[in-house]
């Protein structure tokens, strides 16, 4: 079995599943697809995991474009376990806050729950599998606005006022992110984490440079 | 070296301040929302500019083009434009569900409210 797109999985799956939610509506539904799809996440992740056992890295160009010119979803031990951890995480959740989820929301209004937690599970999927720092950024600005959307949904008005402060704050904060992506990429001509890596230059820079900034001896 | 080719980071980095100004300054939630959008954009413009080279054209193979601009920023541009509309959309949306539940956008009334 071609077993290439399992880093894939984790962060499309939960993408494709939340506007089905959207559009079904029925809480029971929307919880039933919620849990099958942090179920499948967890599941391959915890596979993927398995697979780390006799090759070092997983590794999916998508497209079939190879990594220094293509977009690269690559699993390794670190981020492995990274996975494993969140979608184990949000499938316990998914699975144990949903009696109480009641008591939190409107029954007619727990569609926007599971949608916002899918995009922001995506989200962080997303952030921990791929090896792209503008697809990085992306998948920031994912899961936050699935983060903003699940803060409005609080039961205090206060919520609202939380969430905006939250966004501004996010927003400027993700827009430096894409400012030193944009100047990496002007010095090293790459966007894939492990090309910036081997460009001996720019890592001794960043290592070194930012370290006697740190320890100025 | 000639400082006329940094002109655009000049009036991009003003443009940031611009932006960045009317979020920290403004009271009114909407106006925020527009700085943080000229904010936004101006830093876009920062990772636009260096993709074009004088004399450089389209990167189509042509064996009389020797030159090629660099297509990779607009792309990337595109896509953090679209993911701004996103946030701008959401931030608005928060602004007019603020405006129904205090019934004012204007921040120092909504801490006066909360009080």
């Amino acid at each position: 079995m071609n077993t290439d797109f399992l880093p894939i999985i984790p962060a499309v799956l939960p993408l494709a599943i939340a506007p089905l939610c959207l559009l079904i509506k029925n809480s029971l539904f929307c919880w039933a697809l919620t849990v099958a799809a942090m179920f499948i996440s967890c599941m391959t992740s915890f596979f993927t995991l398995g697979q780390l056992g006799t090759q070092d890295e997983l590794s999916y160009p998508l497209g079939g474009w190879d990594a220094p010119v293509g977009i690269e979803y690559s699993i390794d031990y670190l981020n492995g376990v990274l996975l494993f951890f969140i979608s184990s995480f949000g499938f316990l959740l998914t699975v144990l806050y949903s009696g109480s989820l009641k008591w939190d929301l409107k029954g007619s209004r727990h569609y926007f729950f599971y949608t916002a937690f899918l995009l922001t599970f995506a989200g962080l999927a997303g952030v921990i599998a791929t090896a792209d720092a503008f697809n990085a950024f992306v998948f920031i600005e994912i899961s936050s606005l699935g983060t903003y959307i699940l803060i409005a949904l609080g039961k205090d008005k206060r919520a609202l006022l939380a969430s905006y402060k939250y966004l501004i704050v996010g927003t400027i904060g993700a827009t430096f992110f894409v400012l030193g992506v944009g100047i990496l990429f002007v010095l090293t001509g790459s966007l894939n984490f492990l090309d910036i890596l081997s460009n001996k230059l720019i890592t001794f820079n960043l290592i070194f440079k930012f370290g006697s900034i740190l320890h100025p001896s | 070296m000639s400082y006329i080719g940094l002109i655009n980071y000049v009036a991009a980095i003003l443009l940031i301040t611009a932006g960045l100004y009317i979020v920290l300054s403004s009271p009114n939630l909407v106006k925020k929302l527009v700085g943080l959008s000229i904010f936004q954009t101006s830093a876009y413009l920062i990772f636009v500019a260096p993709g074009k080279i004088f004399g450089g054209t389209v990167p189509v193979l042509d064996p009389n083009l020797m030159t090629y601009s660099s297509p990779l920023p607009h792309v990337l541009i595109l896509t953090a434009i679209v993911v701004g509309v996103a946030t701008l959309s959401l931030g608005l949306a928060l602004a007019v569900r603020i405006n129904e539940s205090f019934g004012t956008i204007a921040e120092d009334k909504i801490s006066d409210v909360n009080e």
